[in-house]
């Protein structure tokens, strides 16, 4: 079954066409991902299936729903979870603090409620905070629960967002550049961490990724994107030998 | 690395434990107690008077600190909310025929509508445009709405105290019961999930709408919030002065609520409340001061001829100092005294990331 699917979107911005035609489908527990050359439209192609940007025409269904005319809060509860190239984050928040506003559509509790302090928000209260220290664990971070985001460095803050996301318990991460700012040790980690999620938690995982190592460890299929449209799709290994796409990359062969 | 060390200074910040470590704070605890509750017992009536409207300008700090620290949100128009307060009770007390209570409430509902009705607009226009709308509207309602004739069409309406509380004594101790609810909702909405929506959305909109917050309805809960707190300031004013007139809102009046939120340290409770407490007696104090012989004979002639611009001058000097040195305020600058009462040790803490908005915050 398709969890994701994207069906021709494009948009353009003013005289840019960011995006023409471009249809993605991810399959349940499937890893795929999103690659090309910086200014290809990938995050592009992320805002309109989130709902940040509205694609002038194509379409968006999500768990056999349509999707295309919800907000984004709208969409984030029916389980997309994503994150951002530049660190999701409340950063003036500690750790926990983030984890446990992640989990904002998980609250039973009113807000009114939590504002007069009534019992069973209180008791609720509990129940995030363990989670969060929960989430945290999975990802090797409760050590950290207590600290400000702000303090800490790029790489932990980039774990610290994948705690929060899983904290809204997704159906799908989206995940942007995971691996943007690590080494190629912690790149590798980063590979073992999602082929985890993905079997500990069943997660279905699309991801924007350069770091051409990890996508080929983990992705189970790939799509290229460059100057908006779709160059070429397939198996990562295949996709890597495709001549268009090393022209993308590498621009053309000199006469 | 970094984190290594981070973790050893969370470490670091042990509990007092035995009897003797707490004593001394028990003391300072029990003298805080004698200040706020006894002290206006044992003093002439005149200056429960002006602690209840230290009391009342905290509440209001506490409604700015909502809209200002926790959503990111500028009101220049708040004296305008606080007038509806005000004249909102006085209305419904005088010319209704209803209890004080009543109108306090209906001073609550009419602050968290004006001030919703902002937050409309809030929703479509930010940063400075935002500043200009409100400080429009407490022009408007100050020109205009509180001059009604139903408010006494410009020579204002009476505000009677109720019953029980009508000695200036008794009344600053109904305004702190009122105060102990307020700080008691802010608190609860910090920690619970409104709190925490309002707080990410302040900081970074897109996460927070990833994170399924719905940005439209937190940001409007906010100023329904922050308009509660300052309707409910407004009808203590109002009953406190025993008569409201349009001219007690003036635009001066709003920017003293922004100079002592900032001042006594936004997103900080307690600094809020020492900023708003601060600003309104100090100027009281510092006249009864200078009218002492010996400060008289002390001071130079300018400042004792300039005496009333003198209130403003400190007021500006502070705002500059908090802006550009600590960002965090009177609240940051007693971080060390708060933590050694509540049984730490006597230090800012650990890590204390404030997220700086002044001067050194600029990118």
């Amino acid at each position: 079954m398709a969890v994701l699917d994207v069906d021709n979107i494009s948009i353009r911005f003013g005289g840019l066409q960011a995006l023409s035609d471009v249809s993605i489908q991810v399959n349940e527990f499937e890893i795929v991902g999103l690659i090309g050359p910086n200014g290809a439209g990938k995050t592009t192609a992320f805002n309109c299936i989130t709902g940040f940007y509205t694609p002038n025409t194509g379409r968006v269904r999500f768990m056999g729903e349509e999707v295309s005319e919800l907000a984004v809060h709208e969409r984030a509860r029916t389980g997309m979870g994503r994150t951002f190239q530049q660190v999701g984050l409340v950063k003036g928040a500690t750790v926990l603090e983030n984890v446990v506003t992640a989990q904002h559509a998980k609250v039973g509790y009113g807000a009114v409620s939590g504002i007069l302090g009534t019992g069973t928000s209180l008791a609720e209260e509990k129940v995030l905070r363990n989670r969060a220290m929960e989430i945290l664990d999975l990802v090797g971070l409760a050590h950290l629960a207590e600290l400000r985001v702000a303090g800490l460095p790029y790489g932990t803050m980039k774990n610290v967002e994948m705690a929060a996301v899983l904290a809204t318990d997704p159906e799908i991460l989206m995940l942007d550049e995971p691996s943007s700012g690590m080494g190629p040790e912690e790149a590798h980690e980063l590979g073992d961490t999602l082929l985890r999620l993905r079997k500990e938690l069943g997660l279905t995982i699309l991801m924007i990724e350069h770091h051409v190592p990890l996508v080929v460890r983990v992705c189970d299929y790939v799509y290229v994107l460059n100057f908006g449209q779709l160059l070429t799709e397939g198996e990562a290994t295949a996709v890597q030998k495709h001549p268009e796409v090393i022209v993308a990359y590498l621009g053309e062969e000199a006469e | 690395m970094a984190v290594a060390s981070l973790e050893r200074d969370v470490v670091a910040e042990r509990r007092a434990t035995t009897v003797v470590q707490w004593l001394p704070r028990i003391a300072a605890w029990l003298v805080i107690a004698y200040l706020v509750l006894l002290m206006p017992l044992r003093l002439d009536q005149f200056h429960s008077d002006r602690f209840a409207l230290g009391v009342i300008y905290a509440i209001v700090a506490l409604s700015l600190n909502v809209l200002i620290g926790y959503a990111g949100q500028i009101s220049l128009g708040h004296q305008g909310f606080f007038g509806v307060g005000a004249f909102t009770s006085a209305f419904v007390v005088t010319s209704q025929g209803q209890s004080f209570w009543v109108g306090l409430i209906a001073a609550g509902i009419g602050g968290a509508i004006s001030s919703a009705l902002m937050g409309l607009v809030a929703l479509r226009v930010k940063g400075l445009y935002l500043a200009l709308v409100t400080l429009a509207y407490g022009r408007l309602a100050q020109e205009s709405l509180f001059l009604l004739p139903a408010f006494g069409g410009g020579a204002g309406i009476e505000a009677p105290r109720p019953a029980g509380f009508v000695t200036d004594r008794a009344y600053y101790y109904l305004c702190l019961m009122v105060l102990v609810v307020v700080v008691y909702t802010d608190w609860r909405f910090v920690k619970s999930k409104a709190g925490r929506a309002v707080n990410a959305l302040r900081e970074n909109e897109q996460v927070a709408s990833s994170y399924a917050v719905n940005i439209r309805t937190y940001k409007l809960l906010a100023f329904v919030i922050a308009g509660i707190f300052v309707g409910l300031a407004g009808a203590l004013f109002a009953a406190r002065g025993q008569r409201v007139v349009a001219g007690d809102f003036e635009f001066q009046l709003a920017l003293l609520f922004v100079i002592m939120t900032v001042v006594g340290g936004i997103r900080d409770r307690v600094g809020v409340v020492i900023g708003g407490v601060f600003f309104a007696l100090f100027s009281d104090y510092l006249a009864d001061f200078l009218d002492k012989d010996w400060a008289h004979n002390l001071l130079p002639q300018f400042v004792n001829e300039n005496r009333d611009q003198l209130g403003s001058v400190v007021g500006a000097v502070l705002l500059v100092i908090t802006l550009i040195k600590y960002p965090g305020g009177i609240g940051q600058q007693l971080r060390p005294v708060r933590s050694w009462l509540t049984g730490g040790p006597f230090s800012a803490g650990h890590s204390d990331g404030f997220v700086e908005e002044g001067v050194r915050g600029r990118p």
